[in-house]
């Protein structure tokens, strides 16, 4: 210990205890401090303040170093490093426990792909199935309702038909020409099944249409022909249809 | 992180850390910053919120070298008196001053504090940091927003003011500097 310590040791153990005037001041009132910011009043009161709280005087030097250091020059590659070796392994460890959600998002997404895929497949099979030549097709010859005669023509027999496709050809009750034509198809509830037009007369004066198996709901149906003239309509016939439930409707039995 | 690497480093170098120490107390400090990011509430400026934590780190660093001195392993103040025979405890003298001293002591503290009180605001200032906390003249030039030289100045003054003022209880050396 020098003579200065010692002398200044002998000083303080003498004087009085330091006591801060006013509460510690915040460090936005340290920074504007420190910046020559404050008004004269304030600058004194904290001035005395320092003098005697040996605390606020070290958060006001930490201030100093902190704003004189110069940030202009950008930090070297190694100054980057150094600042982001050990922040990074620190930043990842707390990350890892909120990285779930990014997780459980990549595993539904694995999943719907999986499922998309499983499904793109079996779509794939049936399309295959559609385009597949087929042998033996049914072909129903329908005749129309005859509201005009007074003896009713009897029902067609129930068709049971197992193949993919059923083709139907319409013998409507009027005879008439139109530039074009449509069809409906119903069920028993009179939910349109199928509608179509553009369906073209054939030399002997019927119309023949293919539909598929799925989209015929047994055991009856309900077609109408309409002949279509600019948004003019008219119904050449109605047919009536009676499929035999595959799994055993009438028709189906020994 | 660019912004502020280099004051934060900066701060703990020019208070005796070695540059790793330095490094490792910026990295506490930018760690806190990322956790702590979101809590980050806009009252204050961001530039002091980073500043309040590298405080924090700081003084918990300052806290930590306390207690490592603090943890030093006791040694019991014990008499042997001879191979075989129970140790007796140290008996020491009562510590302090004798009353005597204690009236003497009061005595200079109250005469030094009234010759404190009649120095101008300035040189009482730059004394009481000087002796009480132990600052250089750098330190309380920023302190004090004077410069150095001034310290320097109105401590001499002091000590002249003083050495007139309180004549034999008067210690020199007041405005010796042991450090540049």
């Amino acid at each position: 210990m020098t003579t200065a310590d010692r002398a200044r040791s002998a000083l303080r153990a003498a004087l009085p205890p330091l006591a801060p005037s006013m509460p510690h001041p915040g460090d936005d009132e340290i920074a504007r401090y420190h910046r020559d910011e404050l008004a004269p009043p304030d600058r004194e009161r904290l001035a005395d303040h320092f003098v005697a709280c040996p605390e606020c005087t070290e958060r006001l030097l930490l201030r100093a170093d902190f704003d004189a250091t110069e940030t202009a020059e950008p930090l070297s590659e190694f100054e980057l490093a150094a600042a982001w070796r050990a922040v990074r392994p620190r930043e990842l460890e707390p990350a890892r426990g909120s990285r779930w959600p990014l997780r459980t998002l990549a595993a539904t997404f694995l999943v719907a792909a999986l499922g998309l895929g499983i499904q793109a497949r079996q779509l794939r099979q049936e399309i295959a199935a559609a385009q597949a030549p087929e042998l033996n097709t049914p072909i129903v010859d329908l005749f129309a309702t005859e509201r005009r005669s007074s003896v009713p023509r009897p029902p067609a027999p129930p068709v049971s038909a197992t193949s993919a496709r059923l083709t139907l050809v319409l013998n409507p009750e009027r005879r008439e020409t139109f530039p074009s034509y449509e069809l409906t198809v119903r069920d028993a509830t009179g939910e349109v099944l199928y509608a179509a037009s553009g369906l073209e007369k054939n030399a002997y004066g019927s119309f023949t249409v293919t539909l598929p198996r799925p989209l015929l709901r047994p055991p009856h149906l309900s077609l109408t022909l309409a002949g279509l003239r600019g948004s003019q309509r008219e119904t050449l016939g109605e047919f009536t249809l009676e499929l035999a439930d595959p799994a055993g409707a009438p028709g189906d039995g020994p | 992180m660019a912004l502020y690497y280099r004051p934060i480093v900066s701060c703990f170098r020019k208070r005796g850390c070695d540059a790793d120490l330095a490094l490792d107390l910026t990295q506490d400090v930018f760690h806190r910053i990322y956790t702590g990011v979101r809590s980050f509430r806009g009252e204050a400026e961001f530039d002091t919120w980073v500043f309040r934590i590298a405080v924090n780190v700081w003084r918990q660093r300052r806290r930590f070298w306390a207690a490592e001195k603090r943890s030093g392993e006791e040694v019991p103040l014990v008499v042997a008196r001879g191979e075989g025979e129970p140790e007796e405890p140290l008996e020491l003298p009562a510590p302090g001053p004798s009353p005597l001293e204690g009236l003497l002591a009061e005595e200079r503290s109250r005469q030094l504090a009234e010759a404190i009180a009649q120095l101008p605001e300035g040189m009482r200032r730059c004394l009481l940091l000087r002796v009480q906390q132990d600052l250089k003249y750098r330190e309380i030039a920023v302190i004090l927003k004077l410069s150095p030289e001034t310290v320097k100045v109105h401590l001499f003054k002091a000590r002249q003011k003083l050495e007139a003022l309180l004549g034999p209880y008067f210690h020199p050396g007041l405005d010796d500097e042991d450090s540049p």
